[in-house]
């Protein structure tokens, strides 16, 4: 591949990142509300158990208090962070490698390498080990080198750097929370002694804080500093160069980023970063790592120097690949990791390492150390290190890194999607958690009193609403009749015949009074035509007041279940039928969406009567001799005649919506009162909802309704929650691509 | 002792017995309209050759306008009402009668058909005892009534099968059966009763539309129906639905409200059409056919007797008769209701 190519891929590959992390974003937030969701959830739980009394609450308080909601916030949490690795990949601007070895292995050699910086910069461990600091490294030919140094806040110095050796060091206690507090509390000092990486952690962390008031007032300063490229080893090193003095600015110092020129041509928008060593005693850099690799890595040097006299994989070795390995479970380390073998040579002080080097990669599959490549390289050599290592790299991540980007996605949204499903499961059971009151004691002689007098009652209404309806069949519609008179006139009053003139020009256009006469049809009866479409509200306001006439007559007894009137009260009255009551649900449905259309009930019928006006029907021909009086007449003859025969066969019309009215109550009144069963489905909605429609009848009911109602909400808002399509942040990605 | 009478007989023949057909319909039905269609008609049929229609002085002159008009009423392309009403007289002394001769051609007449007309206000509620008695009475001595239905009242503005709103105020089919039954108790010789819808040709070309006219008149005299069908009159009414067309070309177009008064709008059926009535001769026919049939059966009545010896001394004339009368359309929206019998002329 061409290098100029394989740059510009690279940056393809990286802008076309941005839209995605977007989305990312936006299933992150969507995450927090599903949390926030939870935590109301978890709320509620509390007050329903403190309200829940008596032995029937027992099986309500068992099925509350296993719902594992703090499992699932767990789970969130882990998809959320998730996330944010993920969002940081499709945030980055830049190609980013992170080298990793232990001290002593040639990884700052490997870095002075690639980046073309000296020991000054990044600072080798030949004397005194690495700090923790983490350096960045960024091409960039176009400005001057300079580095910017990234000062801890007293804050963030005390979690990260401070609170980690309590963490390891149970023995020291807990963790200071300020700094004054640590200061005050004298050398850190363990109750027993520490052996081993023990003793030398606690050591570490004395030294630090016997060089608090070198550092300290570092802490929160202003940051970043720009500095001069020659200033950082006092930042970044414990000791000048020759050794002779300590540097304790370090220990202030978060991080470190460098603009350089690199001396390859073509590394793209490349950094490089320096993964603090591990092995050594600096407890943070574990998790520092871990987090690093996971956000802001797309391939990571793994660096080693075989000694010459002999070597092996040493656990050191395969635990820090584990590490690794977690940093980014979503993506198989395998896939982005690259070994370094360091080769040094005859002449050296390590000597030659050749063979060791070569044992090593032939054992690392052995050793489950898997790799996209293993080079053996002397780190040293410019020439050898761009060709095993900068440029095999380069070519991989061009070829593969869109491939490496939609798994590592897609994994991440499958866990994102499996975690949602689990969540919304939960939070189904969740919401029935409290039992609606079904198959209780439906034979308590209050209720059957109670559902006597109310079923009697309802079917005494709903069957006088239907016999009023049935006299009213007879009688014509007034509504639907004004709406048709006022279409009627306003057809007779404008009527759209053209004056002879038009009709003159028409036929000169035409050629003939024939052509002109039949064209001159079509646009009238066009014209009347529409003027009969807005019937069509007319029947509809028709069949509306009767609907709103049934849901008023059954508010008399049930009145109480809802505050809505009318049609709102009926579809309120749907909405709470359980699922044991299919029939009445049937019926409702079918009151609620009965309808009456223009289309439906009058357009074929009004059609008929528009014959005359159609030029092959008409029963208007013109004359052999034809002139433009005669057009006239006949089309002003035969607009009249169609509004003359439209308005009665609209009359027969007018009897239909109260027809229809009393068609669909009658079937209605069938389905929840008549038919077979639909007493007991009454009987067992009416149970169900019995603290409502007597209220008071039912005191410890309706306390206990309230409380379900308010935990069934909060389950069905998290549900909710936990249902949003941003969730699926790829699907939506390439709905995208493919639109326009 | 049959001398006198047979002398009688000669003598009402020689003094030319008058047929009296009743018209009984209210003004503006197309009664006038429908005569002069009918004699217009016969005119122009083959039978013009043999038999002779002839009307009198008074009755020629006022044809003659009638025709003029509704020769007019082609000349412009839409019209509404038709043509001006018969004026209604004073009394029943100037009822105004319509008298025509029936015979062979170029000899004398034997046989003179007068058609009785009766004012509007004959009909009306308000009609009086005087009126009613007087209606009564001609009903009685007419052989045949003809009953012109304004066809448009009848078939317009029902809705769903029912009548329209016009039908009872411009055909009076309640009054009309008042006066027949008033009439008809204890008739003593067979009649024919003609329904003939007129102002029809709307109807009389639609497809389907002849037989939901006949359906229409049945339903729009229901009562008169049954009052003819009951068991004193089954055997001795003949009912015919006999549709005319009395102008031809032109048709009835639509209602129109003027001032809150329906206006009848007819139009024609194109710009070119002319008069030219149909089948305005069907009523004459049916009438010598209904009087053939009297006259071959051997039997004597009250007020038409004569037709006995109508045609005894003349069987040419009688063959004439016999063809014309033979010519009687029953379909397509004609129909005889009932009595079928009293139009069988046997050979």
């Amino acid at each position: 591949m061409a290098t100029s190519a394989r740059s510009a891929l690279i940056e393809q590959v990286i802008a076309a990142r941005r839209p995605l992390a977007d989305r990312i974003a936006a299933a992150r937030s969507a995450l927090d509300d599903l949390r926030e969701a939870l935590l109301r959830l978890d709320l509620e739980r509390g007050r329903v158990l403190s309200e829940l009394e008596g032995p029937s609450a027992k099986g309500v308080v068992a099925r509350l208090q296993s719902l594992d909601l703090g499992r699932l916030v767990l789970g969130l949490e882990e998809r959320r962070q998730a996330l944010s690795r993920l969002e940081a990949r499709f945030r980055r601007e830049r190609l980013a490698v992170g080298v990793v070895g232990r001290a002593r292995q040639g990884k700052s050699r490997l870095l002075q390498t690639l980046t073309g910086l000296g020991a000054r910069e990044i600072p080798d461990g030949d004397r005194t080990h690495c700090t923790g600091v983490r350096s960045t490294i960024i091409h960039r030919p176009e400005v001057e080198p300079h580095a910017e140094v990234w000062l801890h806040t007293e804050r963030s110095f005390l979690d990260e750097v401070i609170a980690p050796y309590y963490a390891e060091l149970p023995e020291l206690g807990a963790p200071p929370r300020t700094l004054a507090e640590w200061r005050a509390a004298g050398p850190p000092r363990a109750k027993a002694r520490l052996l081993g990486s023990e003793g030398a952690k606690l050591a570490h962390l004395t030294r630090a804080f016997s060089s608090l008031d070198q550092f300290a007032p570092l802490l929160g300063a202003a940051s970043p500093r720009r500095i001069p490229l020659g200033e950082v080893r006092r930042w970044v090193a414990q000791t000048s160069p020759d050794g002779e003095n300590p540097y304790y600015q370090h220990l202030a110092v978060r991080e470190v980023k460098m603009a350089s020129s690199f001396p390859h041509e073509d590394v793209a928008r490349m950094q490089v970063i320096d993964m603090p060593g591990l092995g050594d005693t600096g407890v943070g850099d574990e998790a520092r790592l871990i987090a690093t690799l996971g956000h802001e890595v797309d391939a990571v040097l793994f660096v080693r120097m075989p000694k010459p006299l002999g070597d092996h994989w040493a656990d050191v070795d395969v635990a820090l690949y584990d590490l690794a390995r977690r940093a980014l479970p979503e993506l198989p380390l395998e896939r982005w990791a690259f070994f370094v073998l360091n080769r040094t040579r005859a002449g050296t002080k390590q000597g030659d390492n050749l063979k060791n080097c070569e044992d090593l990669r032939s054992d690392a599959s052995r050793q489950g150390l898997a790799a996209v490549r293993c080079a053996i390289v002397d780190c040293s050599d410019r020439r050898e290190v761009e060709l095993e290592i900068l440029d095999p790299l380069l070519e991989y991540v061009a070829a593969h890194v869109e491939r490496l980007d939609r798994d590592y996605a897609s994994m991440a949204e499958q866990q994102l999607r499996d975690f949602v499903e689990e969540a919304r499961t939960i939070l189904e059971e969740a919401e029935r958690a409290i039992a609606r009151e079904g198959g209780g004691d439906r034979e308590n002689p209050l209720f059957r009193r109670l559902f006597d007098t109310i079923w009697e009652e309802l079917a005494g209404l709903l069957e006088g609403y239907l016999a009023r309806l049935q006299r009213r069949r007879r009688e014509e519609d007034p509504d639907l009749a004004l709406q048709i008179a006022a279409a009627l006139d306003a057809s007779r009053e404008r009527p759209p015949i053209p004056d002879l003139e038009t009709i003159e020009r028409r036929r000169h256009a035409r050629g003939s009074y024939a052509i002109a006469y039949n064209e001159l049809l079509h646009e009238v009866r066009t014209e009347l035509s529409r003027c009969f479409l807005r019937l069509d509200d007319g029947l509809k306001r028709s069949l509306l007041a009767v609907k709103e006439g049934v849901g008023e007559v059954m508010r008399g007894p049930l009145g109480q279940v809802s505050e809505d009137t009318g049609l709102p009260f009926l579809r309120a009255l749907r909405q709470r039928l359980p699922p044991e009551s299919p029939g009445l649900a049937e019926g409702f449905d079918m009151l609620l969406d009965f309808d009456l259309s223009y289309r439906g009930l009058i357009q074929h019928r009004i059609r008929r009567h528009l014959d005359g006006l159609t030029p092959d029907l008409t029963s208007l021909q013109l004359s052999t001799r034809p002139d433009a009086a005669e057009v006239r007449a006949y089309l002003d003859t035969l607009y009249r005649e169609a509004i003359y025969e439209a308005e009665h066969g609209l009359r027969g019309l007018l009897y239909e919506p109260n027809q229809a009215a009393f068609a669909m109550v009658e079937e209605f009144v069938d389905r929840v009162l008549r038919a077979r069963g639909a007493r007991t489905e009454w009987d067992l909605f009416l149970f169900e909802i019995r603290s409502e429609v007597w209220r008071g009848e039912f005191d410890r009911l309706e306390a206990r309704t309230r409380t379900r109602r308010r935990w069934e909400e909060a389950a069905r808002a998290a549900r909710s929650a936990a249902s949003t399509p941003a969730f699926r942040f790829l699907e939506s990605h390439a709905a995208q691509d493919r639109g326009p | 002792m049959f001398a006198p009478k047979a002398n009688g007989r000669l003598l009402r023949l020689n003094a030319m017995q008058e047929v009296i057909t009743s018209m009984l319909g209210p003004s503006g039905v197309g009664k006038t309209s429908l005569l002069t269609a009918m004699y217009e008609q016969f005119e122009s049929t083959a039978f013009a050759a043999a038999l002779q229609l002839t009307p009198d002085e008074e009755s020629s002159a006022v044809l003659q306008d009638r025709l003029a008009e509704l020769r007019s009423l082609t000349y412009t392309f839409e019209a509404t009402g038709g043509v001006s009403g018969t004026e209604a007289p004073a009394g029943p002394e100037s009822l105004r009668k319509f008298t025509f001769d029936l015979g062979k051609k170029g000899a004398r007449p034997s046989l003179r058909i007068a058609f009785q007309d009766y004012p509007g206000a004959y009909h009306g509620s308000r009609a009086g005892a005087d009126e009613r008695a007087f209606i009564r009475r001609m009903l009685q001595k007419s052989a045949v009534v003809l009953i012109p239905v304004d066809a448009p009242p009848l078939m317009e503005g029902g809705d769903n099968g029912a009548l329209g709103p016009w039908h009872e105020r411009m055909n009076r089919p309640t009054q009309i059966t008042d006066h027949f039954k008033r009439a008809y108790q204890n008739l003593d010789a067979p009649r024919l009763v003609l329904f003939t819808p007129t102002k029809c040709e709307k109807y009389m070309r639609a497809e389907d539309g002849p037989a939901e006219l006949a359906a229409a008149v049945k339903r729009g005299y229901p009562r008169l129906f049954d009052l003819f069908a009951s068991e004193g009159l089954r055997d001795q009414v003949a009912v015919v639905i006999a549709p005319v067309q009395t102008v031809g070309a032109v048709v009835f177009s639509r209602v129109e409200e003027r001032a809150g008064q329906p206006h009848f709008c007819f139009r024609k059926v194109n710009k070119d059409a002319a008069y030219c009535p149909v089948d305005s001769e069907q009523p004459l026919r049916y009438l010598l056919r209904f009087l053939l049939r009297m006259h071959r059966d051997d039997r004597r009545w009250r007020y038409f007797d004569f037709v006995r010896d109508w045609l005894r001394l003349d069987h040419h004339l009688e063959e004439a008769v016999r063809a014309f009368a033979g010519g009687c359309k029953t379909t397509e929206g004609f129909e005889i209701v009932q009595g079928e019998r009293l139009l069988e002329v046997p050979r």
